[in-house]
């Protein structure tokens, strides 16, 4: 069987610099998490980018057996593929309700009780957002905002969920919760994809791990052949982590 | 963006009896006033759907308004077709160029300023053509013996006559705006304003948005424009020249972007304040910039906005607290601050 997403060679890059260089990186199958470490620069946020059609490149992307690179980004999406941005890409003028329901664009064919469901499954994952309902999104903290971010992506029912550093400026115990929240979604059959910096969080969750520096990709690795944390933080993130 | 007048059944009846009063009441004078005030409204009101909904700018609009505009003039007087048809046609014609244009310009993702002064060339080049194409436009002496809007035999002759039209025209205008807004494409818009790209990625067309919103804003414009020109029985290309794209943004911004009634209320602050003021003869126009100065800066939202009478409430509340307290507390020489 195919993977769920396959990238093929991808390289792409920015002004002069190659910011991706021949990158090979596969998402198997739903219920699978698969990691992407790599300290700033290495080119994580261009890989899902790149990905999700947001940013030119060379290359194969394959998602669910079809040739995705030539299609706009809003065609991806149309296929199951969603991405979560570092910058959570939240409508900010936008109440939280009205960001959720925008998830839920693509998904004129199904009635509105099913969208209903599906918004209080999101709720169940994070209860914060049904609290603030009302609230427009640009008011909310980035915890918050990211919850939101992930839930309105759930929205569209995506098959293959990007994530683009989930954790990032996040109190710890926030991360935390974000990642909770991923391995019940990891678990209910979701494939994710995640690009991180914080390791510890993201290696717990994951099946699989790629390492990412700048621009060259590793091969898949378990999260036991990672060796040591200390030394893998040390080399790729410098002492003061 | 949040309207402060969410209409209640009792507002609507209060303001229809009002507007129906001053129908039957008003001098003649004050109701040609209105009547433009009314067209004004119309035309914002398809701005402010492109503008505030998909929070980019066009400075181009008054091209879609002389394109009605002259549309209607030469059609009734040349060819003696009959206003109505005439009004369509210009509309129609509207929303094609707008179409064009936009499709040319919004898939290349042209966006922000730079759509700002893509669409500023097309009033201008509009405008230009009003004046060079002299054969037809009858260049800068424009057309005059425009005659009234009408249907059939029953013809409006009169300003009074415009000003019932417009009371229909114009609250159709703004449910038509509040309809789109409300709707799938109008959530959409409201998206792709917050985040296009996040909007994309969420599976929507964000350049097939903007441009229907321009197309429809477009026909606003031109159906506000066959109002005008029928009102004024003439046009030439000062009509819908630079002074009209000023009106048209002050009463926008007076009114609140992306409101619903803001494109009305600002019209009417726009039309209104400067006849108050004929009184003051030279200083008429010093305290009109005053006031335009004074809401931009204290109401930023426009005044039909609920967020920014805010800021304003806030900074009168907090003047009166400071004048309390220097009155109550007068520091003795021990108290320290």
């Amino acid at each position: 069987m195919s993977p769920l997403l396959e990238v093929v060679d991808l390289s792409a890059s920015y002004g002069g610099n190659e910011a991706l260089h021949s990158v090979n990186f596969e998402v198997r199958q739903g219920g699978q998490c698969v990691v992407v470490l790599g300290p700033n620069g290495a080119g994580k946020s261009t890989l899902l980018r790149s990905i999700m059609g947001l940013t030119s490149c060379v290359g194969r992307v394959n998602f669910a057996d079809r040739a995705i690179q030539g299609l706009a980004t809003r065609h991806r999406a149309a296929a199951g593929l969603m991405l979560v941005p570092e910058t959570r890409g939240v409508f900010g003028p936008l109440t939280v309700a009205e960001n959720l329901d925008l998830g839920t664009y693509l998904r004129t064919r199904e009635s509105a009780s099913t969208l209903i469901q599906d918004r209080e499954m999101v709720f169940e994952l994070f209860p914060r957002l049904k609290e603030r309902l009302k609230q427009v999104a640009g008011t909310l903290s980035g915890g918050e905002q990211q919850m939101l971010a992930i839930g309105r992506a759930l929205m569209s029912k995506p098959k293959l969920l990007l994530l683009d550093e989930p954790s990032l400026g996040l109190a710890p115990r926030l991360a935390e919760e974000i990642f909770v929240a991923l391995e019940v979604l990891r678990d209910g059959g979701l494939a994710l994809a995640i690009v991180e910096q914080r390791a510890p969080l993201a290696l717990d969750l994951a099946d699989r791990v790629y390492v990412l520096q700048t621009g060259k990709i590793s091969r898949p690795l378990l999260p036991s052949e990672l060796g040591d944390t200390e030394s893998l933080l040390q080399v790729y993130f410098g002492a003061d982590n | 963006m949040r309207n402060v007048l969410s209409p209640r059944p009792a507002a609507i009846a209060a303001c229809s009896l009002v507007a129906a009063g001053l129908g039957i009441l008003a001098s003649d004078y004050w109701v040609s006033i209105l009547v433009l005030v009314g067209i004004y409204a119309i035309v914002a009101t398809g701005l402010n759907l492109f503008m505030g909904y998909t929070g980019q700018t066009s400075f181009g609009h008054n091209a879609f308004a002389a394109i009605g505009g002259y549309t209607t003039a030469i059609m009734t007087t040349a060819y003696g077709w009959p206003p109505v048809p005439v009004a369509i046609l210009g509309a129609a014609i509207a929303a094609l160029i707008a179409a064009l244009i936009g499709y040319s310009v919004l898939y290349l993702k042209v966006r922000g300023h730079y759509l700002g002064m893509a669409t500023l060339g097309l009033g201008l080049i509009v405008v230009e053509l009003a004046i060079e194409m002299e054969r037809i436009t009858n260049g800068t002496a424009g057309i005059s013996g425009v005659p009234p809007i009408g249907i059939g035999d029953f013809e409006i002759a009169s300003s009074r006559g415009m000003y019932w039209l417009l009371l229909v025209l114009v609250p159709f205008a703004i449910w038509c705006a509040h309809r789109i807004a409300t709707s799938r494409l109008g959530r959409a818009l409201k998206a792709i304003s917050g985040d296009e790209q996040a909007a994309e990625a969420l599976g929507i067309n964000a350049s097939a948005h903007i441009l229907v919103a321009f197309v429809v804003s477009a026909v606003f414009a031109a159906a506000g424009g066959s109002l005008l020109v029928h009102q004024l029985a003439f046009v030439s290309p000062e009509v819908f020249g630079m002074f009209f794209l000023t009106l048209l943004f002050t009463v926008l911004y007076v009114g609140g972007v992306g409101t619903t009634f803001g494109p009305l209320i600002g019209a009417l602050v726009i039309v209104l304040v400067p006849e108050a003021l004929r009184g003051f003869a030279d200083f008429r126009e010093l305290i009109y910039g005053i006031f335009l100065i004074v809401v931009v800066v204290f109401v930023p939202g426009g005044l039909s906005s609920a967020s920014s009478w805010g800021p304003a409430l806030g900074w009168f509340k907090a003047y009166r607290r400071s004048a309390h307290s220097t009155a109550a507390n007068r520091p003795s020489p021990r108290q320290e601050h």
